[in-house]
């Protein structure tokens, strides 16, 4: 039996570096109100400097290619959604020309204006991104449960994202046993649904039946024990360098808030 | 004095005219194992869901008569209570796995979390577990992705783990391949040496023969019978119930109708083996 796996549970979760290892909330605050900053201030230069930002900080703590990869997708669908319907929908006549697209002549503030939407949409998401990628659920429900979430909600988040990996899988399943009873499943669209739809039933069926039998499986493991609960794995307690990030990250969001009111109201 | 004890118990589930347990009567003692068996419909896994309680906590219907663990009556323990004295294993493999755990040994260890065991404690449990059980090399895998009998192993393993004085097993086997089966009675097996009370359901009467010291036998939702193991599986009027009796058995009745019986009945293949050889030798 690996003896140092057993033996890491003696030690705080410990998973690979300082900016993993932060205490799940610190980390949403930090990376919540660094986000928020951007949809404060609104603007498409602060909005696109956080986005370098993140990629600069993918980089060092080592998300940086399933980073890049997500945020890149993300970022060209929006781009181009929101320039195209802010071209079509803000019509001025005394808008600034700004460049033709083959015959479509784009305007200098519907551009900006989608560039502010995109970098401030990009400037949060982009925040959220990198926690997520960073911070496993369970770690995140556990740093809840330590502050007094129940465990049943958190069992029932945990486990309503496993579920909704089981059903993929039966419903791959179901979709392969069709194939090879000849139904065509593979195909364009329409071909696809067909497919699909059926099945939808049977896989909740069989999900809902599951349920039954996995609320027993969890009563017989104590699940409504009503005694305090224990924990393998424990998280490292919040350092004061932590709440020190934190209450930095807070400042930020405050600071952007007084600047929009202040530049709301002409004061600066 | 009974661990367990039900008297004159009936149960009807929810929304159901027939009785799934009619006038039920029998004693579970401290450190014995038993073997429940008869037709599928027959009551059985109603009867280890009354025994472990969730009938009444967690099926509703009809249950009347009395069912008394340690002396008190079902419907005045906590449920949280129970688990810590009775386990339960069942037969889904795939539904006995909390979903939530990324490694089998936390797996192993969510029923100690959730009872407050201490941390080193719950890791020294949980490692001798699986080193009993034989699932040491699955400790960092997930438990999601196991095949059903290592899935089942895992849920023995985490029931075990809570030390619970007595375990219900309802037909552990029934969706595995033989090799998963083997491995499920080997834990059993390793189970009958811990001097736990064990209540285990199942289909494949020889190894029951080999592990029960008492089996109780049930029909239609009634025990049809009941005693030591190998006076009740050597009776052939046992099939007249849709019970099956041991292979060896069937072979002893037909050494006796051909005129050349054995001395008794053997019901396991040691006992047949040692019989066949006294009989030899005469």
């Amino acid at each position: 039996m690996d003896k140092e796996f057993i033996n890491s549970y003696n030690d705080y979760v410990d998973n690979g570096n300082a900016w993993f290892n932060l205490n799940p909330l610190s980390k949403l605050c930090i990376c919540l109100c660094i986000g928020l900053t951007a949809v404060v201030v609104r603007r498409w230069q602060y909005g696109f400097s956080l986005c370098l930002l993140y990629c600069i900080a993918a980089l060092l703590i080592g998300i940086f290619p399933r980073f890049i990869k997500n945020y890149f997708a993300i970022s060209i669908i929006l781009f181009f959604l929101t320039i195209i319907v802010r071209q079509f929908s803000m019509k001025e006549p005394d808008f600034t020309p700004f460049i033709n697209v083959f015959g479509w002549q784009w305007y200098k503030e519907p551009f900006i204006a989608a560039l502010n939407i995109v970098s401030y949409i990009m400037g949060c998401s982009g925040a959220l991104l990198i926690f997520f990628q960073t911070t496993e659920m369970r770690d995140i429900m556990l740093a809840l449960e330590n502050r007094g979430v129940t465990h049943v909600a958190s069992y029932i988040m945990l486990s309503s994202m496993q579920s909704v990996i089981d059903m993929r899988k039966s419903a791959e399943t179901i979709l392969e046993s069709q194939k090879a009873r000849g139904i065509e499943t593979d195909g364009n669209i329409m071909v696809r649904m067909k497919a699909f739809f059926p099945i939808l039933g049977p896989i909740l069926l069989s999900a809902m039946s599951g349920t039954e039998e996995k609320a027993i499986a969890m009563d017989a493991r104590a699940f409504s024990h009503e005694g305090g609960h224990t924990y393998l794995r424990v998280l490292r307690p919040i350092s004061k360098v932590e709440y020190a990030l934190d209450a930095l990250a807070i400042l930020c969001l405050i600071a952007s808030i007084v600047w929009k009111v202040l530049s709301l109201t002409g004061v600066l | 004095m009974a661990f367990i004890e039900l008297k004159d118990v009936s149960y009807k589930y929810p929304y159901t005219k027939d009785y799934a347990l009619q006038h039920v009567t029998c004693s579970f003692e401290k450190g014995k194992f038993y073997g429940i068996i008869g037709e599928n419909g027959g009551g059985k896994t109603t009867l280890c869901n009354v025994i472990r309680g969730l009938i009444p906590h967690f099926y509703l219907g009809k249950l009347e008569g009395d069912v008394l663990v340690e002396g008190k009556d079902i419907r005045d323990w906590d449920t949280a209570d129970l688990c810590s004295k009775i386990g339960f294993v069942f037969q889904n493999p795939f539904t006995q796995i909390s979903g939530i755990k990324p490694t089998v040994f936390e797996e192993v260890a969510i029923g100690l979390e959730n009872l407050g065991v201490p941390k080193q404690e719950m890791l020294e449990r949980v490692t001798n577990v699986c080193e009993q059980l034989d699932i040491g090399h699955l400790i960092k895998n997930n438990p999601n992705e196991l095949s059903g009998g290592q899935r089942q192993r895992v849920a023995f393993a985490s029931i075990i783990a809570m030390d619970t004085e007595t375990l219900v097993i309802d037909e552990p086997t029934s969706q595995l391949d033989p090799e998963g089966t083997e491995s499920v009675f080997n834990i059993i097996n390793t189970l009958k040496h811990s001097n736990k009370t064990i209540i285990l359901v199942e289909h494949k009467i020889d190894l029951i023969a080999e592990f029960c010291d008492e089996v109780l036998v049930m029909e239609n939702g009634t025990v049809v019978c009941s005693g030591l193991t190998k006076e009740i599986l050597s009776q052939r009027s046992l099939m007249d119930h849709n019970a099956a009796i041991p292979e060896v058995a069937k072979f002893g009745h037909a050494m006796a109708d051909a005129g050349k019986p054995l001395a008794e009945i053997p019901v396991t293949m040691e006992e047949a083996l040692k019989l066949v050889k006294e009989r030899s030798a005469r």
